[in-house]
């Protein structure tokens, strides 16, 4: 494929159609410096669990490591393309003097795996079978790696040239050649893999009884550096295994999988990857005692990197155009033209002042301040979001229930309350009341990710196409902030309407999100702006303690099965965001349902964290089951 | 080539073919979709109507999509379609197969539909009886209709020698009809439907894939899971010409234009099959298949992934 692109953002650079040089034009190193940071030497000897939504980063993560990236950039370490990657993995110990010492093994779960699991079968049969196909795709798998580093090698001529002794102490299969050929191995992994493929995929299999069955999946503790040889030599220092999609896989063997290598404790090196989708046990989410990497929540704590990684991969990107424009960044305007605006601004200072006007001929300590903001004349955005301010703490202080002396109020006492939250409420009431954009520039753009760079690509990619309309046209080609927020909420819009047809359950789970969001506007856009900048998130709160009649648990009831079905489907589509917040008694923790950020941006909510309520399932059920037009 | 020789029969030849072929000495196993499609009794009127002495023998295939299915949402028009087939068409012999078509285990919704289609018959036996299986698609999803037709074909291959049924497959077409039904809900994880994984999912397999996507309209969103999943070294799109509508295939290609540029698809790598007949799309798509294995051959492709 050409190494240049008109919209080089709509390549998907994880896919394997992308060859390895592309993917490594792409690739971002701040990832690789984050996992270092945060994991140093637990990388190795023990399980690594990767999980995200869909499109964070998790296969490019794993794929860095196949032999084929890893071979280009050591080959290339001294050319600028590739020194900082070169350096970023050094650090992981995956070279030394003399090249890759570190053979990455993928291993997909993404095919046909889970259906072992309808086959008539016990259940005992079944996990044999799936023991036998991992290790028969672990050991095919590692065989094609081991030709990928060597290139040396041709396959499959050269299988022989491999040599094999395998621990015996491992519980494995009878068959297994402990001590053999790579062309051995290969043809008894293929066999394995053959007889169980003709078994799922046939209508009437050969072999269904003679399928050899293991108890294990010991292939992922057999294979050790010092069990492989060419030419009498041992020639890698570790190998690591990248379970790709493990969310794929059905329950059960997720479960059986994961309970043998975390009880395991072999210090062999094995990442997996997976969707928060598989975790299916909404209580034991964030209870997990293992190596863990959560790219969403590390991005989330390490913003001003997210903004980085975001920052190169999109001058990256850039840089492949066919079209000439080689940057994207300094394309979008960070700030409005207030000249244009400035009727707009004109109506909504009038139109605090009015309102302000209002509250004083009931509440006299407020006329002070009513005559002061008279002096606020400029039509310009200062102007405008300081009287949104004032607006909104006067709703505040008369909707006070508490009894309070009607002393008056000066100017300076009000402008004492204003906080970044007011202030960016007062922004967004402003834009929203007035079509003013408010959804423009790069921290915009950052911030509509939720911390997800495939999401981030998907919005960047319309806003380039824009940029080289304007090219095209010979207009200048910076995206005026108007346009940008026009192009976002279109793609917002078609994502919406997209999920018509990609949700399964799409009416209950639109239904679901369409009332949660249409709530946290409620919440948002009252005028004393009670929690600022406003709500997009919710936290489940069932309490039973004082109830004379014990409600059901959501998450076992079956009345609650829709609920359970839609916040599924809201998690596996990346619509809802989880985090952990700690409020109220000490220790408690709340698990906190953030509406995805680019449903903010359709529902004209603030972009900010922070806002959230707890509602009780029985709301939130009504919520799946209200019949309404989308 | 297995379709060599092909009967295709459509409009009054058909009608033809049961009046003057189907006996009142055959045995006919019809296998019909219980569905909302107001084709759905079309096929067996079509019978009745031709030869009202018929013994036919009907299995009548239920499929549970699960809540929100279209045959749950419309569920009148299943049951209009019911009373329409009761009442017009009497059958002593006729019995229900339920399939449910979706799985679902600590709330992962998997599909099952196919592997479950692929069980309904087991062997000869199920068979030894009938001079004709007719297998009616109008009213049954794709996900189902493939592998079932894939394991009555197995099986009368394997076992069945000299007596043969005859197995035809009936589908009413109607563009205008079609064109009214919208899909909604793609699985999240994809897979080969039974029978048709074509040994892909080997690690052993080495060949690269050439992939011939079959594009119609409103199916982009299929399409990009679709070549995530199967990673194709090369695409070879198929478009409907001569079709009913001449401009059909372009207003295709003009819906997909992104997806050809995305994937740099170059326009000698584009095959036109006739949108009426699917024996011969299949021909010209079988024979591309045979040339692009000669090729490779001769590359001698060792490379294992």
């Amino acid at each position: 494929m050409s190494t240049k692109f008109r919209n080089p953002f709509k390549i998907r650079a994880s896919e394997k159609i992308e060859s390895d040089i592309n993917f490594l034009k792409l690739f971002s190193p701040e990832v690789l410096d984050l996992l270092f940071e945060e994991k140093g030497i637990e990388l190795w000897n023990s399980p690594l669990f990767i999980r995200s939504s869909p499109g964070a980063g998790k296969s490019s993560l794993l794929r860095i490591l196949e032999p084929g990236p890893l071979s280009t950039i050591f080959n290339s370490r001294s050319q600028n393309e590739y020194k900082e990657l070169f350096t970023s993995l050094k650090k992981f110990d995956v070279f030394d003097d003399n090249g890759v010492n570190t053979l990455g093994v993928l291993i997909r779960c993404t095919q046909n795996l889970d259906a072992l699991e309808e086959i008539n079968f016990p259940p005992i049969q079944k996990k044999r079978l799936f023991n036998s196909i991992l290790n028969a795709k672990v050991i095919i798998s590692t065989l094609s790696s081991l030709f990928e580093l060597k290139k040396e090698l041709n396959f499959p001529s050269d299988l022989n040239k491999i040599e094999f002794e395998f621990d015996q102490n491992e519980n494995s299969s009878k068959s297994f050649p402990y001590r053999c050929n790579g062309e051995i191995l290969f043809y008894w992994a293929s066999k394995i893999e053959n007889q169980i493929d003709d078994l799922l995929d046939s209508f009437i299999p050969d072999f269904q009884d003679s399928i050899e069955g293991h108890n294990t999946p010991f292939s992922l503790f057999v294979l050790k550096p010092n069990s492989i040889k060419i030419k009498d030599e041992f020639f890698i220092k570790r190998i690591v295994f990248l379970i790709d999609d493990a969310h794929k896989l059905s329950a059960n063997q997720r479960k059986d999988l994961f309970d043998f290598i975390v009880e395991k404790r072999d210090n062999s090196n094995i990442w997996i990857s997976e969707r928060l989708e598989g975790i299916s046990n909404f209580k034991s989410y964030l209870e997990r005692d293992y190596n863990e990497f959560n790219l969403e929540k590390y991005w989330s704590l390490n913003l001003s990197k997210f903004k980085l990684l975001l920052s190169k991969i999109a001058q990256k990107r850039a840089g492949l155009s066919s079209d000439d424009v080689t940057t994207f960044k300094e394309h979008l305007i960070e700030t409005i033209n207030e000249e244009l605006y400035s009727q707009e601004f004109s109506k909504s200072i009038n139109s605090s002042k009015l309102r302000i006007k209002e509250i004083a001929n009931f509440h006299p300590k407020f006329e002070n301040i009513f005559n002061e903001i008279q002096s606020y004349l400029n039509p310009n955005l200062e102007t405008a979001i300081i009287l949104k301010c004032f607006e909104i703490i006067i709703s505040r202080e008369i909707n006070q229930k508490q009894l309070s002396f009607d002393f008056s109020i000066d100017l300076n006492q009000l402008k004492n309350k204003i906080d970044s939250n007011i202030q960016n409420a007062a922004r967004i009431f402003l834009s929203v009341q007035n079509k003013i954009p408010f959804f423009y520039g790069f921290d915009v753009l950052v911030s509509l990710s939720s911390n997800n760079v495939e999401q981030f690509i998907s919005f960047s990619s319309e806003l380039f196409e824009g940029i080289l309309a304007n090219k095209v046209s010979r207009k200048s080609i910076s995206l005026e902030p108007n346009l940008q927020e026009k192009i976002l909420a279109e793609v917002a819009e078609k994502k919406w309407n997209e999920l018509k047809t990609l949700l399964p359950d799409a009416k209950e789970t639109l239904n679901f999100i369409h009332s949660l969001a249409t709530f946290c506007r409620e919440k948002t856009y009252q005028k004393n702006a009670p929690y600022a900048p406003g709500v997009t998130g919710f936290a489940i709160y069932q309490k039973n303690e004082l109830a004379l009649i014990h409600k059901e648990n959501w998450v076992v009831d079956s009345n609650y099965g829709n609920l359970r079905l839609a916040i599924q489907n809201c998690l596996n589509f990346n619509l809802l965001e989880i985090r952990e917040i700690s409020q109220g008694k000490k220790g408690q923790k709340w698990q906190v349902y953030y509406l995805n950020r680019w449903l903010c941006l359709r529902y004209q909510l603030p972009l900010h964290y922070g806002g959230w309520q707890k509602l009780p399932p029985s709301k939130l059920i009504s919520w799946v089951k209200n019949k309404q037009e989308l | 080539m297995r379709w060599k020789n092909y009967i295709s029969l459509k409009d009054s030849s058909l009608k033809l073919f049961f009046q003057n072929e189907i006996h009142d000495n055959d045995n006919i196993l019809y296998i019909l979709g219980k569905g909302f499609d107001p084709r759905m009794n079309l096929g067996i009127k079509m019978i009745q109507n031709s030869n009202p002495a018929v013994n036919l023998e009907l299995c009548l295939i239920e499929f549970n999509e699960g809540r929100e299915s279209s045959s749950q949402i419309y569920d009148d028009f299943v049951q209009k379609n019911l009373i329409e087939l009761g009442n017009t068409i009497f059958f002593p012999k006729t019995h229900t197969r339920t399939i449910d078509l979706w799985k679902t285990v600590n709330g992962k919704k998997s599909r099952i539909g196919d592997l479950k289609a692929a069980e309904l018959f087991k062997d000869q036996n199920d068979f030894l009886k009938y001079s004709y299986i007719i297998i009616d698609i109008s009213a049954l999803p794709r996900g189902i209709y493939f592998s079932l037709i894939g394991k009555i074909l197995s099986i009368i291959d394997k076992y069945m020698g000299y007596n043969t049924p005859n197995l035809l497959i009936l589908v009413s077409e109607n563009a205008e009809i079609d064109s009214k039904i919208t899909e909604s809900g793609i699985d999240e994880d994809l897979r080969y439907l039974k029978g048709f994984g074509g040994r892909q999912v080997l690690s052993s397999t080495i060949a690269p894939i050439i992939w011939f996507p079959i594009l119609g309209e409103k199916k982009l969103n299929h399409l990009q899971k679709a070549i995530q999943f199967i990673s194709p070294s090369e695409i070879c799109p198929i478009l409907p010409f001569p079709s009913k509508n001449p401009r059909r295939s372009d207003d295709i290609f003009n819906e997909h234009f992104q997806f050809f540029e995305d994937y740099q698809i170059e326009s000698q790598n584009i095959i036109y099959v006739p949108e009426q007949d699917p024996f011969q799309a299949y021909r010209i798509i079988k024979k591309t298949i045979e040339k692009y294995h000669d090729s490779l051959s001769i590359l001698e492709v060792a490379m294992l992934s």
